[in-house]
């Protein structure tokens, strides 16, 4: 390996870190978990604090970090619902970010998924799986309580109307809604560009778009977008349905 | 009379007014009792018209208690929620945690799972004699020599490995007849148990029109010029004793018959297999005696 510098703390966010890697800048996050490494990244130590790499290629939020993210992130002693968590790769990341005091709530749909998830939470503090389909807020609604951001990742034609319908129900006003969005899943006859408009002007609706930044080339035709909650989002009669819709035309699966 | 809320605080137990959360709860504390008797919790509920659970560890303890009625609408879900004290990290997963064990094994512990399962574990077993038979064929060993002996131990490696898959395919055949007897009978128990694998159990299985459950597992996509005959029915009883030519027709006939036993099997449960298998015996030799 060529000369890296030492990780550098990135200010104001905790337990985040940054590092110089020849032209790319590698991102790292304070390991919570014992042993360190959750999905086989490279491990290193700074002041006697354990680091993880994120990995872009692994991760969406670890992309978009690595192309420049300024919207909103996970913070210390933040609670963050995390929806469409899967082994927890992301997610244990998320938990690095929110620091002992905070907590992530992390919700998958499938079985086998969420076994490795569970198995991941039972050595991280800070990481609480929940069994259950991010389309059905109700199922986990008296577990989880108001959080400081919800982040989707589900790859689902409907994967916005999903993220504000759990955002109104447990996102605090001041919070962040984070949305890896996967434009593959949304049907084919329209191009990526196309429906990121869609999606946030669908947003636009309840929320305001801090931030949208294109994934390629780690994630192809993936984007993450960042939004706070506007006062529309908890007007009850705007509260769209939650029912799975059509599939879109020209999907095959 | 506003809603109250039933919370929990170590081991004692409180009536909280949904209404006026913030104030004190020497003001807002209705009734409190200790619990475990499930007895004091059935009558501090009662002592309130409109209760709610608030707090998954009450609703299990309400539940364990016989009390039927506690649970409200996810207004008032949201609103207990909120009322209730902030929890430590520690807490929350003390909290999560056993939940998220309980939710794992009782969806592991249904039958679909079972075989869902078994059907993973039979295909990769399978796959992996598939590539043990072709190394074992191109396989040429020095009759002197460390390797002298090579072909011994591995030979007894692959007899184990065949008793092994004899064994899964016992198992996954007996899980998927029970699972499914009208469509174990109709293609075959293994073929039935990987279409249930497929689909993500038998309830999706069942709301599948005949033509998807054809292709189901194919790695090919329809679309274009000719699409794939079958995916997984490739192995389905009589395919093989056709030639090619007339495969494609009998896969399209056995699908729609397969759904048919998949929805039985999926909701009343009766018996209708006996009526599809003659169906599919008399497709089978009207298809051998075409083109004749």
């Amino acid at each position: 390996m060529r000369h890296a510098d030492r990780p550098v703390l990135v200010t104001p966010r905790e337990h985040l870190y940054r590092r110089r890697e020849g032209d790319f800048v590698s991102h790292w996050s304070g390991a919570l978990g014992e042993p360190a490494a959750v999905y086989g990244e490279r491990i290193t130590s700074i002041d006697e604090v354990v680091l993880r790499r994120w990995d872009p290629t692994r991760s969406k939020l670890g992309a978009a970090l690595a192309n420049g993210w300024e919207g909103p992130l996970p913070r210390d002693g933040e609670r963050w619902l995390y929806l469409g968590a899967s082994t927890g790769s992301t997610a244990s990341h998320v938990a690095d970010l929110v620091g002992m005091d905070g907590f992530v709530f992390a919700v998958e749909k499938s079985l086998r998924p969420f076994a490795r998830l569970l198995a991941l939470a039972q050595r991280y503090p800070n990481l609480g799986p929940l069994l259950g389909d991010a389309r059905d807020p109700m199922a986990y609604l008296p577990i989880v309580p108001r959080v400081d951001g919800v982040y989707l990742d589900v790859s689902q034609p409907d994967q916005v109307e999903i993220a504000l319908a759990n955002a109104r129900w447990f996102l605090r006003p001041a919070g962040a809604v984070v949305l890896a969005l996967k434009t593959a899943s949304m049907g084919r006859e329209r191009s990526a560009r196309e429906h990121l408009l869609d999606a946030t002007r669908q947003l636009e609706t309840a929320t305001e778009v801090e931030e949208t930044l294109s994934l390629e080339p780690y994630h192809k035709r993936h984007f993450l977008i960042g939004a706070r909650p506007t006062g529309r989002l908890y007007r009850p009669e705007d509260r769209p349905p939650t029912t799975r819709p059509a599939r879109p035309a020209g999907r095959r699966s | 009379m506003a809603p109250a809320v039933l919370l929990r605080e170590g081991r004692r137990w409180r009536v909280v007014d949904a209404d006026r959360p913030g104030e004190g709860p020497s003001e807002a504390v209705r009734f409190a009792a200790d619990v475990p008797e499930p007895s004091a919790l059935r009558r501090l509920v009662g002592a309130s018209p409109t209760v709610l659970a608030g707090d998954p560890v009450v609703v299990s303890a309400l539940g364990a208690a016989g009390v039927a009625r506690p649970l409200a609408g996810p207004t008032e879900f949201a609103r207990a929620r909120d009322v209730a004290p902030r929890r430590t990290t520690a807490e929350w997963r003390a909290l999560v945690l056993p939940e998220a064990r309980a939710a794992l094994e009782r969806a592991l512990a249904s039958p679909e799972e079972t075989v869902t399962a078994l059907a993973r574990e039979e295909d990769r077993v399978e796959r992996a004699r598939g590539r043990d038979d072709g190394a074992w064929e191109s396989f040429v060993g020095p009759p002197t020599g460390p390797l002298a002996d090579y072909a011994a131990v591995w030979s007894e490696y692959r007899i184990a490995l065949e008793r092994h898959h004899a064994d899964l395919v016992r198992r996954l055949e007996g899980a998927a007849r029970s699972l499914a007897p009208n469509l174990s009978r109709v293609v075959g128990s293994r073929v039935a148990g990987r279409l249930v694998a497929a689909a993500g159990g038998l309830a999706p299985l069942s709301r599948m029109p005949s033509s998807r459950l054809q292709i189901l597992g194919s790695r090919r996509r329809p679309g274009g010029g000719r699409g794939p005959r079958f995916g997984l029915l490739y192995r389905a009883e009589g395919v093989d004793t056709l030639p090619p030519d007339r495969q494609g027709a009998y896969a399209r006939s056995l699908a729609a018959m397969a759904v048919i036993a998949a929805r039985a099997d999926a909701t009343t449960r009766a018996d209708v297999a006996a009526g599809l298998v003659r169906r599919r015996e008399r497709r089978l030799l009207q298809l051998e005696r075409r083109g004749r």
